[in-house]
């Protein structure tokens, strides 16, 4: 991508209309500067959804004639032409919002799950027609891209860390330190090499490129989902560290889904850069206080720090416009979540299992490598909590817009299984192949069965991370058993 | 499992076991129930609904093949999925948008052809299309890759999650009483016969057992004392992220072994094997990822730059053949098998028909027949040259 022209602004192209951006700017970024918060709908109720830190669902636009393009990671260039998907016929007019009218208990488990158009009926095949462009939410690319396509690479190193934060890069100075060569893989930008330099062995880094799957004899695959010119790379290694992190999981109140319902890190993220000029509502399980000092001292008005618990439901049509902790409601533009923090354990949970199933059959491939998880990736998921009363419209998972109304239908109808309610709903079957979903809809069954649940359903590998040419890249490196 | 709701204790017997509740098991407990009036039938299976084949597979249904005893079996169960809906009360989602089989070598659209006369012979509606129809059916395909592609419009695809949703439902409507996460640990055999199975310590006493576990088949018939052929292993299938239809029809590409068709909810869903020996886990490996992603490439340039949202392993039971293995066990009556499946999603509807009408009757329809547990024995396998899997 060519940056931004000019020393300081370059103009783009969102919906037709015509804004400016501020150089470096990523689109997510850019459009909240200019005041546009909600980029994207629900897929079954088009309900409005945003940058969040949470769900991929709501960042996913059309860039360039590319779809599902996420608008928090590609930069802002001159002449950049952007516009939200799932609209019909355009996003300018777009007759799609009616479904928000749909009560939401009539598309529960989706359209395809309803009763209301037999197949073996004439009406059918144009009605399936109708859902399978209602439910694609995006066009095709507009063509095949004119580039070589790369060839997978393979990178080697005694240590591999996934995860450039504080603890992904003191794990790797340790080892460096210690004299075994490290790979530093971050999905973000990379950290500065300067402070990994004049150690005893070498630290090489690969910033903007996710780790998607661990396969047969420890071998870590990992793309640049977002840049399909970058090859797939496969990873050897004898030993990795897990330094993820973790995130915060957003309250499960009505109205969570809202754009201006953000988390910690996306919040700090707009503060540093100037972008927020709206009032906040703070909420955590223990790190809300810090946060609010830590907003205060970017300027932005905070008007209530407050125990996540005690939220009761977000409010607002389009975006947040208040907070209700019980009858006390406050105006707000934003809601900001310190918690409950979860680490995604995806990857760690698909080395030692990959459901009950593979439990049984499980081999000796898991063991291949040595793997030690450190930092906030360490930590055990801090509980979700289930507020009282009706909380039915909280979105469990707003990607495939499953509601907790959805999930106590489930269990209403004597299912208690994650991995089929999983199957019944959808439930965590979208973007980010279920994180945080999956907890969320634990924490419901939880709460209403009583009971703990052991197991979430599955992890399935790639999530997303892959691209079709990088992943025919790999061909040439990997041999069938 | 801490997580289940607690369930009613097992019976101490029923008319018919069957041991797997997947889409074999419950076709054949619906139809036992509906058709044939059993009461006391029991569906038992060790892992969760839709946690086996019945739930991994890539939701094809395609009415015909290259041979009649293959097509004979499969045109009857897609007639069964055709009207699947209307009969069980409950939307299975079946799609009539047709299938088609592509060929890429000039030899394989010569079979394509050679298939085309065995289905006027049998009176299969099938047409092999044209440059232009392939230009209107499958706008998306690189059309100087293909050399033939011959279309069957009667056949399609259901989505698993609403067949099975709707097969659970009508089968429960029946009386029929389905335990999952309910393991069976041993049969129970008297003089030869089958006398019942034992769930840890609780034994149901049954005359008829059908065994229908998928890839455990093979497990479940060691466990029985007899024998089966062929052996379980997995097969791989991803999809990607959704998108509006560019793919309308169930496809077939034959010379790269792979499948593929778009779900209703915007996925596209399919698979291209990659040549590896059998091995009996769920994991993903790569290979299979990037020999798919390979094909589609070559035959979906567009696809390029979308990316892949999951990729999965489902288990099956692979014959010599790959044919089923539909009947009753020559080695010990009363021990009925619906095994061997590769294509059993599409030949569940049909299979649990049949299967149920000889369970009932006595009397093997000449449908069933060819896919007698012993053609092996008696020199009579059933090679088809337009499987894909």
């Amino acid at each position: 991508m060519t940056p931004c022209d000019t020393a300081f602004t370059c103009d783009f192209t969102w919906n037709g209309k015509r804004y400016t951006a501020q150089t470096g700017d990523t689109l997510a970024l850019a459009l909240w500067r200019n005041g546009i918060m909600a980029l994207a709908a629900t897929r079954k109720r088009h309900l409005p959804l945003g940058l969040s830190g949470s769900h991929v669902a709501g960042i996913l636009v059309r860039v360039d004639g590319h779809p599902n393009v996420r608008a928090d990671r590609v930069l802002v260039h001159s002449g950049l032409v952007a516009e939200a998907q799932n609209t019909w016929p355009s996003p300018r007019f777009d007759v799609l919002r009616l479904a928000r009218a749909i009560p939401a208990a009539t598309v529960y488990g989706g359209f395809e799950h309803s009763g209301l158009v037999k197949s073996g009926s004439p009406l059918f095949q144009p009605w399936e027609r109708t859902l399978a462009f209602l439910a694609g939410v995006a066009e095709a690319p507009d063509a095949s891209p004119a580039r070589p396509d790369p060839p997978a690479e393979t990178l080697e190193a005694d240590v591999l860390v996934v995860g450039g934060g504080p603890a992904g890069v003191e794990a790797a100075l340790d080892a460096a330190r210690e004299g075994q060569s490290v790979v530093l893989i971050t999905r973000g930008t990379a950290p500065a090499p300067g402070q990994f330099e004049g150690l005893a062995a070498p630290v090489t880094i690969r910033g903007g490129h996710e780790v998607f799957g661990f396969y047969r004899g420890g071998t870590l695959a990992l793309a640049a989902p977002d840049d399909p010119r970058r090859p797939a790379i496969l990873t050897r290694q004898n030993r990795v560290v897990l330094a993820t992190g973790s995130s915060s999981i957003p309250p499960l109140v009505p109205g969570n889904h809202l754009p201006g319902v953000i988390n910690a890190r996306t919040a700090l993220h707009l503060a540093e850069a100037g972008a927020i000029d709206d009032v906040a509502v703070v909420v955590g399980t223990g790190l809300e206080d810090k946060l609010a000092r830590m907003l205060d001292s970017f300027g932005i008005r905070v008007a209530a720090v407050r125990p996540v618990a005690s939220l009761s439901r977000i409010e607002g049509q389009d975006r947040v416009e208040a907070a209700l902790f019980g009858r006390d409601r406050i105006s707000c533009g934003l809601v900001i979540h310190a918690g409950p923090w979860i680490a995604d354990d995806t990857l760690w949970y698909q080395l030692v299992a990959d459901g009950e199933l593979q439990l049984a059959c499980h081999d000796e491939q898991a063991a291949a490598v040595p793997v030690q998880r450190v930092g906030n990736a360490a930590l055990p998921a801090e509980p979700v909590h289930v507020p009282p009363g009706r909380i039915d419209s909280a979105h469990a998972c707003p990607c495939m817009d499953v509601t907790v109304g959805e999930i106590r239908h489930a269990l209403g109808e004597g299912h208690s299984d994650p991995e089929v309610i999983k199957r019944l709903t959808g439930c965590g079957m979208g973007p980010c192949q279920g994180f945080p979903c999956w907890h969320q809809m634990a924490a419901v069954i939880a709460h209403d069965t009583g009971t703990v649940v052991a197991t979430r359903p599955s992890r399935r590998a790639p999530g997303r991370r892959i691209t079709v040419a990088q992943a025919a890249g790999l061909l040439g490196l990997v041999k069938p058993l | 499992m801490a997580h289940t709701a607690p369930q009613r204790p097992l019976p101490r017997s029923a008319s018919v076991i069957i041991v797997g509740g997947g889409i074999q098991g419950l076709a054949a407990a619906y139809n036992l129930a509906a058709e044939h009036r059993f009461g006391d039938v029991l569906v038992l299976d060790a892992g969760y609904w839709q946690g086996g084949a019945s739930g991994r597979n890539g939701s094809l249904i395609r009415g015909a093949f290259g041979t009649p005893e293959w097509t004979g079996l499969f045109r009857y169960s897609a007639e069964q999925w055709r009207g699947l809906s209307k009969r069980i009360g409950h939307n299975v989602m079946f799609s009539q948008r047709g299938y088609t089989m592509v060929a890429e070598k000039a030899s394989t659209a010569h079979t394509l052809r050679e298939a085309r006369k065995v289905h006027a012979e049998l009176g299969i509606h099938s047409e092999l299309l044209s440059h232009d129809d392939i230009a209107r059916l499958l706008p998306a395909i690189d059309r100087g890759q293909v050399s033939g592609a011959l279309h069957l419009p009667d056949s399609g695809i259901a989505p698993h999650h609403a067949a099975m949703k709707g097969l659970l439902a009508a089968a429960r409507e029946q009386g029929v009483d389905i335990r999952y996460r309910t393991r069976v640990t041993a049969f129970e055999r008297r003089d030869n016969r089958i006398a019942g199975v034992w769930v840890g310590d609780h034994l149901v006493r049954a005359s008829t057992v059908l065994v229908a576990a998928g890839g455990h088949n093979p497990m479940m018939a060691d466990l029985a004392g007899v024998t089966l052929p062929g052996h379980g292993t997995r097969l791989e299938i991803m999809a990607l992220e959704p998108l509006r239809p560019v793919i309308r029809p169930g496809l077939a590409i034959i010379d790269s072994l792979c499948y593929l068709h778009q779900t209703p909810r915007g996925e596209i869903v399919g698979a291209a094997e990659a040549p590896e020996s059998p091995h009996f886990t769920l994991r993903t490996d790569i290979p299979v990822m990037a020999t798919t992603a390979s094909v589609y490439l070559r035959l979906f340039p567009q696809l390029a730059d979308v990316r892949i949202l999951r990729h999965w392993a489902g288990l099956i039971h692979a014959t010599p053949d790959y044919a089923p293995l539909l009947g009753e066990h020559p080695a010990c009556p009363g021990l009925w098998f619906s095994a061997g499946w590769s294509y059993g999603f599409a030949g569940g509807p049909g299979a649990g028909r049949l299967m149920a009408g000889a369970i009932a009757t006595g009397t093997i329809d000449p449908v069933m027949r060819p896919f007698a547990i012993d053609r092996f024995d008696r020199g009579m396998p059933l090679t088809d040259p337009t499987l894909v899997l």
